[in-house]
């Protein structure tokens, strides 16, 4: 075998439930040492059980693995504190504090205590006796990735480690690795992040467990936008034809200018302000975008806004309707799509249609017209009888979203909808968003993807429970003499630090 | 070895951490025993009589009188047979005594008298009961009443209640209770170790770091055990020193035996975590397979003895069923060497095997 590659792979083959699902499909693939390397596919592609494969976590049905010529299966104890490996869920005990997280996995791995530099590096070191449970999701992530990096591995395999982290950390996690990395170390980070991918060495793009472009990323295109267009063309394009979703939506009517009004909000925890005199406003069909760090407060306003949570003061209005005064009448007119999955995976698309259309109170005929045309109008028909969970995930993201819009909302609440969710699937969720504004509904969301701030007609940046700064994505580009909303984002949030 | 202390040290912080770890080795055990202390009572109290006399004369009326007395019966009297009986089906009173017109003089004619005992059979554990009672009241105040004219009984038994003079039901619920409470705190503490560790997403790091299946296996047992032995200590001072149970045993002996039963306690629990990967399910699962089979088949409520061969078979898998028989000797007996053998060898036997299983059922990867 040649010595430069530190792994190889050859004609891999795993299928998952007796055979039903394949999930890597006679896959080969060599990889050089000190590359850094982005792993590109849709959900389901097959990135985690590759990486899995990789790390002797799962066992092949065919085919053969090689790292370094050792065999990850069997010869795992040689290269141990060599490879490193960081899931994509929080591996982390929660219930210890940073240091002690760390001093355990620096003993499972038989490697000397010396994480005080990668604490530094990630700012966490006055954070050590914390309980990791209380860490924002970018501060867990940089903590998860410590874990990896600690060894000085020659191998690191980051499975989604951006994944529903903010720009600002998105950046930190990306120059703690380029930084503590030593020259010979190879990195695979497996990302729906274009920007991300782009700027690696190589990217390898999967599809269906079979590698569909593997190369250097600027030979596929010069610019981050093109790329993207690129790859989603390589994983089966997307082809922008009218929203069924929203061709056949018929919006209430109504006379308010402004459906969400809120004013002056606080909510207060103790000393601490969650958020702080928060005020805005949605016009009728308009698009707008709550972004901010994690842990800025967004979740909170969120659910403010919906009436779970008393404000500590002021008061939102949806629909001219005071949301203190009356929380279930102003709740009747918003559709609240949760971050996580929240249908019910084993009941089928129809039962969870029936279901949401009484949990909203559809009286019996009313409830039948209703699910007859969000059926027609998401095109649900071939997938009635199959079990939520068994769905394709855009399909997935399709019923929660008729599950929000079922009684006919004329404001939509959607808290990070696209998080964990692939390029083209993104993509198509978008599609629906923007139509459904269109056709009257207003929308009101958050999300860590500056891309799709784009899509926005009017954006609000949270940090530290304050507005920092509002407005229409172009003027705030122009405002902050950036190229993309992504850099702007970073240099507020900066600038704003510094003043503090 | 350096692996296993670094895990079973962190064991110990989320036991710390964790509230319900500790609220399971010591609260729980204290609100079992005092209930089954002071709650349960396996006696009947109370059982409620209806009489219908149609004899009323002197003698019948110093037999009711008798009844009335007793502390276990609650009378009530009836002057139509027909409205006691419709009392009987509809649950009011549990059994109905008829006594005849001619009872009072028949009985000083010297002649056999019959008196209708009719007991309601729905509630199978009280028909002895209020049988017993009412046998015992009436020979007790025949006894009295006509002892000098009838000749002395020629065989009189005088019960003793060895290894619990006072016949007190206590003396002999609480010990095994006692075993009852220790299965179910096994194998809740253990039930949800592992499968914590799958539903948080740790076991994937625990794996990719190559942690050994008997390091593992180890670090899970060590920390539950010692909380176990702890939560038992503490279960005995209580039952010692505030319940005023007396031991008679032998210290030592109590806890090399509890070390033998926790190990295979925590193994049922462990291998119920290692099998489910979801807690919810895991806590379902330590519930009935751990705590229900400890209650009805250890021989604590109902007798090994008269189970079918199959189920007193089964019985001998359980490890609280060879601690009951162990514990309550050494509360009320002391220790007999040749039970406490028996039960040490089959409890190390029964741990040893489900050491096993936990063991195999392991994970070493993800899709096992």
């Amino acid at each position: 075998m040649d010595k430069q590659y530190i792994i190889d792979i050859q004609n891999l083959h795993k299928t998952f439930k007796s055979g039903k699902i394949t999930a890597i499909n006679h896959l080969s693939l060599k990889i050089e040492k000190g590359q850094t390397i982005g792993l590109i596919g849709a959900d389901g592609a097959g990135k985690t059980t590759l990486l899995r494969l990789i790390n002797g976590l799962l066992l092949p049905d065919e085919g053969y693995i090689s790292i370094n010529g050792l065999n990850p299966w069997n010869d795992k104890k040689f290269f141990i504190n060599k490879i490193s490996y960081m899931p994509q869920k929080f591996a982390l005990y929660e219930d210890l504090t940073i240091k002690e997280n760390l001093d355990f996995y620096a003993k499972l791995k038989n490697i000397d205590k010396n994480f005080n530099n990668l604490l530094d590096f990630a700012g966490l070191t006055l954070f050590q006796n914390r309980l990791v449970g209380n860490l924002s999701g970018g501060m867990k992530q940089k903590l998860g990735l410590i874990c990896a990096l600690m060894g000085n591995p020659d191998l690191l395999l980051l499975d989604e480690p951006s994944v529903g982290v903010d720009p600002v950390s998105r950046r930190e996690l990306l120059k703690m690795v380029k930084k503590t990395i030593h020259n010979n170390a190879t990195v695979i980070w497996a990302t729906a992040y274009m920007d991300e991918a782009h700027g690696f060495d190589r990217v390898i793009v999967i599809d269906k467990g079979k590698i569909i472009y593997q190369g250097k990323p600027y030979d596929l295109a010069p610019d981050t936008k093109k790329f993207e267009e690129k790859i989603i063309a390589l994983m089966g394009g997307f082809s922008l034809q009218a929203s069924e979703v929203a061709k056949n939506f018929i919006a209430k009517p109504h006379h308010h200018e402004y459906v969400v009004e809120a004013d002056n909000l606080s909510k207060k925890y103790g000393e601490f302000y969650a958020v702080k005199n928060n005020s805005f406003k949605i016009k009728a069909g308009k698009i707008f975008g709550l972004l901010g760090p994690n842990g800025a407060g967004k979740s909170t306003s969120f659910k403010m806004m919906c009436g779970l949570i008393k404000p500590t003061s002021g008061t939102a209005r949806i629909m001219g309707i005071d949301i203190i005064k009356n929380p279930s009448a102003a709740r009747a007119n918003i559709g609240y799509m949760a971050q996580k999955f929240s249908l019910y995976p084993n009941l089928s698309v129809q039962q969870n249609l029936n279901f949401f259309a009484g949990a909203y109170g559809l009286s019996k005929n009313k409830a039948d017209d209703a699910i007859k045309n969000i059926i027609d109008i998401f095109a649900f028909k071939p997938f009635l009888n199959d079990n939520a969970n068994d769905l394709p995930l855009g399909f997935k993201q399709r019923l929660s979203l008729a599950c929000a819009i079922m009684h006919n909302p004329s404001v939509l609440f959607l808290d990070e909808p696209t998080s964990g969710v692939d390029v083209i699937t993104r993509r198509e969720f978008w599609h629906h968003i923007t139509s459904l504004a269109k056709k009257g509904v207003s929308v009101l969301i958050t999300t860590h993807f500056m891309d799709e701030a784009e899509f926005c007609d009017d954006i609000s940046l949270f940090y530290q429970g304050k507005t920092i700064a509002a407005g229409k994505p172009q003027e705030l580009k122009k405002s902050t003499k950036c190229q993309t909303l992504e850099d702007a984002f970073i240099k507020i949030i900066l600038d704003q630090k510094r003043r503090d | 070895m350096k692996i296993t202390l670094a895990f079973i040290k962190k064991e110990f912080l989320q036991i710390i951490r964790d509230p319900s770890s500790l609220l399971i080795a010591f609260i729980l055990p204290t609100v079992l025993l005092f209930i089954y202390t002071y709650g349960i009572n396996l006696d009947f109290t109370h059982i409620r009589l209806g009489i219908n006399n149609n004899d009323n004369e002197k003698q019948s009326n110093e037999l009711i009188d008798k009844f009335k007395q007793n502390n276990y019966i609650n009378m009530l009297l009836y002057n139509n047979r027909q409205l006691m009986f419709n009392d009987l089906t509809q649950g009011k009173i549990q059994a109905a005594l008829t006594i005849p017109i001619d009872f009072s003089r028949q009985l000083s004619a010297g002649k056999e008298v019959s008196l209708q005992l009719i007991i309601d059979g729905a509630n199978y554990n009280q028909i002895s009961y209020a049988q017993n009672y009412i046998q015992q009241i009436t020979s007790e105040w025949l006894n009295q009443t006509y002892l000098h004219d009838f000749q002395q009984a020629a065989v009189e038994i005088r019960p003793r209640y060895l290894f619990n003079q006072n016949n007190d039901g206590r003396r002999a619920v609480v010990p095994s209770s006692l075993a009852v409470t220790m299965t179910l705190i096994g194998i809740l503490l253990t039930a949800l170790v592992v499968s914590r560790e799958w539903e948080r997403g740790t076991m994937e790091a625990l794996l990719a770091a190559n942690i050994q299946p008997i390091q593992f296996v180890i670090g899970k047992y060590i920390p539950y055990f010692i909380v176990g032995m702890l939560s038992l200590s503490f279960s005995l001072a209580v039952i010692i020193f505030i319940f005023h149970i007396p031991f008679h045993g032998s210290f030592f002996v109590l806890f090399i035996i509890s070390s033998l039963f926790f190990y295979a306690s925590l193994g049922i629990g462990l291998i119920i975590s290692n099998c489910l990967h979801d807690q919810m399910l895991a806590s379902m699962a330590a519930l009935i397979i751990g705590f229900l089979p400890a209650l009805m088949m250890s021989g604590v409520v109902f007798p090994i003895l008269s189970m079918p061969t199959f189920f007193r078979w089964l019985t001998q898998l359980l490890p609280p069923t060879h601690y009951v028989s162990f514990i309550k000797n050494e509360f009320m007996v002391g220790s007999i060497t040749q039970t406490t053998i028996l039960s040490g060898i089959l409890l190390f036997i029964l741990g040893f095997l489900f050491s096993i299983i936990v063991y195999k059922k392991t994970a070493r990867r993800l899709d096992d």
